[in-house]
């Protein structure tokens, strides 16, 4: 029983994690790039801290995984964020027309400098 | 048969690690490619897990912890590179 729960946990951790891969390296453009490793991995590693949890249930290696846990649900999504907004900002293409694009008014508000034409008309994005 | 499982699993991710590879060659911005090194990083990541759970034991949970702190100082440091400061 303990075997079937840890192979179930670390089979849906894996796939999760090599689509994660596979999304980085086959999605169009680097704004839809971003969302695998964001989402995918960090419930994949979820997935694999409980199978690990199952395997070793002691005081130490709860803690531990807990501890990495929170480390990385919370940083790995911020640390995401914060490129997607830098290369927001320095006018990275998109594959499609980003009409609804709220963070483009702010941006302009603040003088900042930005591509006005982030079309996929003569960009390289693949 | 849990072992089979686990060493098809740490092969998958390496398989996940090459892919991340390929787009850290082949990625034409800077930006892609610092995306594929953290991505690739997570995956070592649960690479490691899956070694603790194949050799039963619980030492290598600080390498994890050494590897997801670096990843995300690297990350954060090389997007303040790029974008020339630090926040706004």
């Amino acid at each position: 029983m303990t075997d079937l729960l840890i192979m179930i946990a670390t089979v849906v951790g894996t796939f999760l994690m090599v689509v994660a891969s596979l999304g980085v390296l086959r999605l169009p453009d680097f704004f839809q790039r971003v969302h695998p490793p964001a989402k995918s991995s960090t419930l994949g590693l979820l997935f694999l801290l409980i199978a690990l949890v199952i395997e070793l249930p002691d005081v130490e290696t709860i803690t531990k995984a807990v501890l990495a846990f929170v480390f990385l649900a919370l940083t790995a999504p911020a640390a995401i964020h914060l490129l997607t907004r830098s290369a927001y900002r320095q006018g990275i293409p998109c594959a499609q027309d980003p009409t609804p694009d709220d963070y483009r008014e702010f941006v302009d508000r603040q003088d900042k400098t930005i591509d006005p034409a982030r079309l996929p008309s003569d960009a390289k994005i693949n | 048969m849990k072992e089979f499982v686990i060493m098809a699993a740490i092969v998958a991710l390496a398989v996940g690690v090459v892919l991340s590879g390929v787009r850290m060659i082949i990625g034409p911005t800077i930006y892609d490619r610092v995306l594929a090194f953290d991505t690739a990083g997570l995956d070592v990541i649960g690479a490691i897990l899956l070694v603790e759970i194949l050799f039963d034991t619980g030492v290598f949970m600080d390498v994890v912890l050494v590897i997801a702190l670096l990843g995300f100082l690297g990350t954060i440091t090389l997007t303040a590179y790029l974008e020339g400061r630090l926040g706004d």
